[in-house]
């Protein structure tokens, strides 16, 4: 009888280990200045960033909630609202950042909804967790992200992309710097093409769609290798290097366990 | 009636010593058989059925006697333990009485075993294998099972570590990584979040103890020690711990697995009770940035006491300190380092204590426990599952944990 107790009680609390406990929100609309700031950077914790470009945004424009945990629900209530947004400016840059108390850590995260600026500012995004999704936001764009999935369709002015675990998909006319520890990369030329390409997938195939074939200056690593454009064509493995005409336009890839694949976009 | 040389019937005060680890009696078939398995031997009165003292005993590890007694009832008392045991002896049979760790047990009626003569000891175990089994365990779970001839056994320990670690690190990567980066995938379901984090507590938990349990069964084998004898009379205890639960987040994922490995020192102040130091510990948070130091008190009290296990009760408080500072903000250029913050917590809890014993001075320990921290959060070892932030459970937020870990007595 008291082996049986014994054991039941074992048995449920071992399955039924857990913390009781309150969940608060506290929901973030707000509108930011840019005037005379050329450079926004933007660090609100572990926290999914989607960033539109606007024409018609006056300034950078925040959505978002505070979530919290607590062990009564005036807790979690007190604790979302007891956290900030701080907005800073120093000349030409900005930086836009969650402080949360130390008294409050582990308990109340900020999650972006959406932000908005106008698509001529540079942007700096930092994450430690959460996919980053970027649109129409023509500046230099750079993107530091622990683990999650980047997809960027912008950055004319220069993209550089790091990721520790996430795949890449990533589309734009500037020359583009990515990495990803764990993952995938897509990547694509736009408008004339003719921008540098440099990719390190430590785990995972790269395939790069190009807009222009002039002046590549190839050099590909991978386990296969498939290049096909209009003046290089090939299959091989392992290691690929060809320059074409002045060979001014790097497109190195580095992925030592995927599959690498260049070739021309024959979309008109 | 006869008893073998230098063991004649005497008073309790006085027992005679039967040297180990065989008496030889002269006997004739049948008759009363007392036989210690116990590692301590023990004291054994022999009574017939109106009371009278018949003999008294004391036997040794693997002594052996056998009293040629008048048919009837008899009962035989395990003086160390205090049992008793009726057996009927006849004369064409052979009753035995039997000191074992567990207690004494008694059967009647055999037929008489072939003339008692001294048996084959077992090969002493070899000293080197009590130092080298263990340690072979701990390098490789089941090696030192091996090496105690015991293959299968070794085999099935170390495919059990290897299923469970396994099993352990698929949870944790499918509970980490880009799956919990993609709002609305992992975290659209608090349940399967909770069940995962659940089932890579256990398996963890599980790996742990089955780890632990090896090594002390690789020295237990090789050293040729069959039951333990777990020192109720110890004076101190070291414990060390992992209390585990799963915590809410307040974002994306929003459960987690929290974690809070500790040591305790207790000591044995009286029988069965103990006071003393628990949950001693140092936790460090994600890229050093917080600073937790831990400590508390703790009283137990041990209701039940059987040959390998334990049971206990057991309440404290948990006293945590935490400081840290926050990253220089990078604009405005030039901008202070924000001062220090801290914060502290006492988390009062009760708790189960169940001890099992496989090596009479180790443990293994189960502890459920409840409790809520009070004035402050509790913030658990390092950053969680997936490594992305601080774990923390809220201020006055109960909690269930379950306990897992070793203990040493001494």
């Amino acid at each position: 009888m008291l082996r049986r107790t014994v054991l039941s009680v074992l048995s449920a609390v071992s399955l039924g280990a857990c913390v009781f406990g309150f969940r608060g929100e506290a929901n973030v609309e707000a509108s930011y200045p840019l005037t005379d700031v050329d450079v926004v950077r933007v660090q609100l914790g572990p926290t999914p960033l989607t960033v539109l470009g606007d024409e018609l945004a006056p300034g950078l424009e925040l959505r978002g909630a505070w979530r919290s945990i607590g062990g009564s629900a005036k807790l979690a209530k007190e604790t979302a609202l007891g956290s900030a947004i701080v907005w800073a400016v120093d000349q030409r840059f900005a930086e836009l950042r969650a402080e949360v108390p130390f008294k409050l850590r582990g308990q109340v995260d900020f999650e972006v909804d959406e932000i908005r600026l106008p698509p001529d500012r540079d942007l700096e995004l930092v994450t430690e967790l959460g996919d980053v999704y970027v649109f129409a936001v023509a500046g230099n764009i750079s993107a530091e992200v622990g683990v999650g999935h980047v997809d960027i369709d912008g950055g004319a002015g220069g993209l550089a992309v790091h990721t520790g675990d996430g795949n890449l998909h990533l589309r734009t006319s500037g020359n583009l710097d990515a990495y990803t520890g764990n993952g995938g990369a897509q990547i694509y030329q736009t408008e004339a093409g003719g921008n540098d390409i440099v990719v390190h997938a430590r785990r995972g195939d790269v395939e790069v769609v190009l807009r222009s074939d002039a002046n590549l200056d190839l050099r590909l690593e991978g386990r296969e290798i498939r290049v096909h454009t209009g003046t290089v064509s090939s299959v091989t493995r392992g290691s690929f290097t060809r320059e074409v005409g002045a060979g001014s336009v790097k497109v190195w890839v580095d992925a030592p366990a995927g599959d690498v694949s260049v070739r021309l976009d024959d979309a008109p | 009636m006869t008893t073998s040389p230098g063991t004649p019937a005497s008073s309790p005060s006085t027992p005679p010593i039967a040297p180990p680890p065989v008496v030889v009696v002269a006997a004739p078939r049948g008759g009363l058989e007392l036989v210690s398995t116990r590692p301590e031997g023990g004291t054994v009165s022999v009574r017939d059925s109106k009371g009278a003292l018949v003999a008294t005993l004391q036997l040794q590890a693997g002594g052996r006697a056998q009293l040629d007694l008048p048919p009837g009832e008899y009962m035989v008392d395990d003086a160390a333990r205090g049992g008793r045991i009726t057996l009927s002896v006849e004369a064409d049979r052979r009753a035995r009485f039997e000191l074992t760790p567990a207690g004494a047990r008694g059967m009647a009626g055999e037929l008489p075993s072939p003339a008692l003569a001294p048996t084959m000891e077992a090969p002493p175990p070899r000293r080197w294998k009590r130092v080298v089994a263990p340690v072979l365990s701990a390098v490789v779970p089941g090696l030192g099972q091996m090496i105690n001839r015991q293959p299968g056994k070794g085999v099935g320990i170390l495919f059990g570590t290897i299923a469970l670690a396994l099993g352990a690190g698929l949870l944790q990567r499918t509970s980490g990584g880009t799956d919990v980066s993609t709002r609305g995938l992992a975290s659209g379901s608090y349940a399967g979040e909770s069940i995962g984090a659940v089932g890579y507590g256990v398996l963890s938990g599980g790996l742990q103890m089955l780890y632990a349990s090896q090594i002390m069964e690789a020295y237990a084998t090789a050293s040729g020690l069959r039951a333990p004898e777990p020192r109720t009379r110890h004076r101190v205890a070291l414990e060390l711990t992992r209390m585990a639960t799963v915590g809410q987040r307040p974002g994306d994922p929003a459960a987690g697995f929290f974690a809070d490995w500790s040591l305790s020192v207790l000591g044995q102040v009286a029988r069965r009770f103990s006071v003393g130091a628990g949950d001693l510990s140092v936790k460090q948070g994600q890229g050093f940035t917080r600073t937790t130091l831990q400590g508390g008190l703790r009283v137990s009290y041990r209701a039940l006491e059987r040959s390998r296990v334990w049971l206990g009760v057991a309440a404290g408080v948990i006293l945590q300190g935490s400081f840290g500072r926050s990253p220089t903000p990078l604009v405005p250029a030039g901008a202070q380092a924000p001062a220090g913050q801290g914060s502290f917590a006492a988390i009062p809890y009760a708790q189960l204590d169940l001890r099992f014993f496989i090596l009479s001075r180790w443990s293994l320990n189960l502890t459920p426990r409840i409790s809520a921290p009070l004035a402050g959060p509790r913030f658990f070892s390092g950053p969680g599952l997936g490594g992305h932030d601080d774990r923390a459970v809220a201020r006055n937020a109960l909690t269930l944990e379950l306990g897992t870990g070793v203990g040493v007595y001494f």
